[in-house]
């Protein structure tokens, strides 16, 4: 230690004599939180060793039961969120002319009736979007084609792919040509088990 | 003198106990002695509470560290009061390297008669108005008798750099009081 000089042992015996705030009872109440959090006891005078490790066990208990909560909080939003609306997408209108067998694809009666549920509904506008654009692009329907309307609850869908009003009541000013075989209907392609 | 060391070491057993009870009789047996110590190194009575309460959770989280054949419990308190005391001062500067000079000046003289004059609190005052770290080299130096070597080791910088600042701390103290007495 070295030797302290004049001014040192002035500065040091003046700093003894500094007043001593009264902040006793202030700082140990900090004090005691801060233990109550590190160093817990059930103290009123018991004795409770200081605790060394951290329970594994309760750590392991705690950690499932967070998972298994978590687990049921997934599986409750999975099952319970009404299915995903998919956006109306714009219907893409050919400007080719549809070939024969799409044409007869779109218009077979399986295709005419409404989707089967939990199918998604643009399958069916892209249907009748087909129709309606050979229906733009040519001037010859075939008197079986009818226009097909979506169904009512779809209504972006609707507005998108159903024709003018006026355009659809126009009586045809050009006779209309028929395709395909003639004397040839559905009805010849109902397979019908052979009669021994 | 047998009954304050009985009652010390029924404190200090009990706290190795956990036991709240004695753990605040050591802290009020102690408070006084820790907070002069606290106050030499904060800027106002707020900074020396949290010295103070750091300084103790410390006490009793390392209790059963304490060997009464290596020292006495007040030197071991002081030890930690210090260095609780000097983490706060760390907080508020960097105790960089960058200020080592190749050469110290002379220590400037410092009027003794007018620091005689003066009370505790202007002298701690003028203290408090030196930069963190000069104010951190003073106190080891001057008031708890380290040398350099042991206030490098402590500060984690140079020997060159404490008797830097224990120059500066003496030529500012010296500016100050000529200062207040002309």
């Amino acid at each position: 230690m070295p030797q302290k000089e004049r001014y040192e042992v002035i500065i040091t015996s003046k700093l003894d004599e500094l007043p001593i705030p009264d902040m006793a009872d202030a700082i140990w109440a900090r004090i005691e939180a801060q233990l109550d959090l590190d160093l817990p006891t059930d103290d009123n005078g018991g004795d409770v060793p200081v605790p060394t490790d951290p329970p594994v066990g309760t750590g392991l208990w705690i950690g499932a039961a967070f998972l298994a909560f978590v687990g049921a909080l997934f599986a409750y939003y999975y099952f319970q969120s009404p299915p995903t609306k998919s956006q109306p997408q714009p219907i893409e209108t050919s400007s080719v002319a549809p070939t024969r067998d799409t044409l007869q694809t779109a218009l077979s009666p399986a295709k005419q009736s409404p989707a089967p549920p939990g199918k998604p509904k643009q399958e069916a506008a892209n249907a009748a979007g087909t129709i309606v654009s050979y229906q733009d692009t040519t001037t010859a329907i075939p008197d079986f084609v009818k226009v097909v309307t979506p169904p009512k609850d779809s209504s972006t869908s609707v507005a998108a792919i159903s024709p003018p009003p006026g355009k659809q009541q126009e009586p045809d000013s050009i006779p209309k040509k028929k395709r395909g075989l003639q004397g040839i209907n559905d009805k010849d392609y109902r397979i019908v088990p052979k009669k021994d | 003198m047998q009954t304050i060391e009985r009652d010390i070491q029924e404190l200090l057993d009990g706290c190795r106990a956990n036991r709240r009870s004695a753990q605040e009789g050591l802290y009020r047996r102690f408070y006084g002695f820790a907070m002069r110590i606290a106050l030499r190194y904060s800027r106002d009575e707020h900074d020396a509470a949290d010295i103070l309460s750091h300084a103790f959770i410390k006490v009793f989280k390392s209790i059963a560290s304490f060997d009464a054949a290596k020292g006495s419990l007040h030197a071991w308190i002081q030890r930690i009061v210090i260095n609780k005391g000097l983490d706060h001062i760390k907080t508020r500067s960097r105790f960089s390297e960058e200020v080592e000079l190749e050469t110290v000046d002379e220590p400037a003289f410092i009027n003794n008669a007018a620091l005689e004059q003066m009370g505790a609190e202007e002298i701690m005052n003028l203290i408090k108005r030196l930069p963190p770290a000069t104010h951190a080299v003073f106190v080891l130096y001057a008031v708890e008798g380290y040398n350099h070597r042991e206030i490098a080791q402590r500060l984690n910088i140079s020997e060159g750099t404490s008797k830097w600042h224990l120059s500066e701390a003496r030529k500012t103290l010296q500016q100050q009081l000529q200062s207040l007495y002309n």
